[in-house]
């Protein structure tokens, strides 16, 4: 006999509602959390600042740390949680499973090494190029600044008439469906960009022509580990990186062979193909 | 900052047991569900005062991160999961209290964006617009996703149930 979709509806509800998904947070987590997040940001800063030798010993031990950390919380939440066994994690656990795969850290990838050194104006202190690969990079602020909800004066949801109303000017209307893409200029905006513009929820997406940077200082140039270092929740899409920047849209990375090429911010809610 | 790490250490605090609880459901088990949360974590943390004040609402946008972290990590160890699946039947002792029910053995059978979209579906309540939104995939990808996993959730557990039967018969 074949269950029903509404009996599976209610049964996939019931699961997730059952009070033994309930994992008790092992008690040390609120500090161990806190260190994590302020060892992430001191390596952060501390390669930004260029402080050499310190930054990569930080970088290191930083790693080793956390990946004593992260057993500690594992072993704290299953002793916690089993009911009467304090045994075993299953065997892909002890297989030696990366712990944080999401941080670029030295088993990632090959574009490490082809990361293209944007010109370095840099009056700082020599940085040692192979030391940390992660982000050694200096933050990209060349080009026009993307704002996490719209480029200069446009902002993500303004319908045409707002555009204008900017000082914007809307040329070579291309219409598709219920959305337009048109160029955008004038004094409004920091540079010409593409938009999109949907009949029903206005402006939702902006490509500067020129490569923007965020204020992350991700531009043209940066590699894909410095913008995945840079934003906790990028994720990689075809050809790119997207970066949930609010909780109604993202950035979009575009990568080509010497990182970023392209930055859009998009609304996540579209009517249109985008 | 010493107040921004305590004002994130607070927001820790706050809403850990859920989180912990919402990762359970994302990953499939204990360890895993506690790996993805200190990470996603951490990586806020570290751009705290950021994250609160441009993603407006903080937990949303964790949760959102998570759900994309965890789609995103088992791309990068799908491989290796996939090996160690084989050897499923081996006595080893199961760490999880749902390790018998046939539901929760049905969902770990589902690629991580099909699981994520039952998650973010039932467990969260979230519309498919929602959803598109907080994987940033189209609704269309939602609407295809969501019913080959509720397809092969059925298929599993009808099975389940016969294999059951079986059983109980002889």
């Amino acid at each position: 006999m074949n269950i029903s979709e509404d009996e599976l509806e209610q049964r996939l509800r019931a699961l997730f509602a059952d009070e033994r998904l309930d994992l008790p947070p092992p008690p040390d987590a609120r500090t161990a959390i806190v260190a994590g997040a302020r060892r992430r940001r001191r390596r952060r800063q501390g390669v930004l600042a260029a402080a050499g030798v310190a930054a990569a010993v930080v970088a290191v031990s930083g790693g080793l740390t956390m990946v004593r950390l992260h057993a500690e919380d594992g072993t704290a939440v299953m002793s916690a949680d089993g009911p009467s066994l304090s045994v075993k994690p299953p065997e892909n656990l002890t297989a030696g499973r990366q712990p944080d795969p999401s941080v670029p850290g030295p088993t990632s990838t090959q574009d490490i090494h082809v990361s293209a050194p944007p010109a370095s104006p840099t009056s700082k202190a020599s940085r040692p190029p192979s030391a940390h690969p992660s982000s050694k990079l200096p933050p990209v602020l060349s080009g026009p600044l993307l704002d996490p909800d719209g480029f200069g004066t446009l902002k993500l949801g303004m319908s045409e008439t707002q555009i204008a109303a900017q000082g914007i000017t809307l040329s070579d209307a291309q219409a598709g469906g219920s959305c337009t893409v048109y160029t955008a200029q004038g004094g409004g905006v920091p540079a010409a960009a593409t938009v999109v513009v949907s009949k029903a929820l206005g402006l939702t997406v902006v490509t500067p022509t020129q490569a923007a940077h965020t204020a992350e200082g991700i531009g043209a140039g940066s590699t894909k580990e410095q913008v995945l270092a840079a934003y906790p929740g990028a994720k990689e899409e075809s050809g790119g990186v997207v970066v949930p920047v609010t909780t109604g849209a993202d950035y979009h990375f575009r990568l080509g062979d010497a990182g970023v090429v392209q930055t859009s911010l998009a609304s996540v809610n579209q009517d249109c193909a985008g | 900052m010493p107040g921004e790490f305590t004002d994130f250490g607070d927001f820790v605090q706050a809403t850990l047991p859920g989180l912990l609880r919402y990762g359970h459901a994302l990953t499939g088990n204990p360890h895993d569900a506690a790996d993805l949360v200190q990470t996603v974590l951490e990586k806020m943390g570290s751009r705290w005062t950021y994250v609160r004040e441009k993603t407006g609402d903080p937990l949303a946008y964790v949760r959102r991160s998570m759900a994309n972290a965890h789609v995103s990590r088992w791309r990068r160890t799908r491989r290796e999961n996939l090996v160690a699946d084989l050897p499923d039947t081996g006595p080893h002792v199961p760490d999880d209290p749902f390790e018998h029910e046939p539901l929760w053995r049905a969902l770990r059978t589902l690629p991580p964006r099909q699981r994520a979209v039952m998650v973010l579906r039932y467990y969260e309540g979230l519309s498919e617009a929602e959803i598109a939104g907080a994987l940033g995939v189209t609704q269309g990808t939602v609407k295809s996703q969501a019913s080959k996993a509720i397809a092969s959730l059925r298929m599993k557990l009808t099975a389940a149930d016969i294999q059951g039967e079986g059983s109980d018969a002889g």
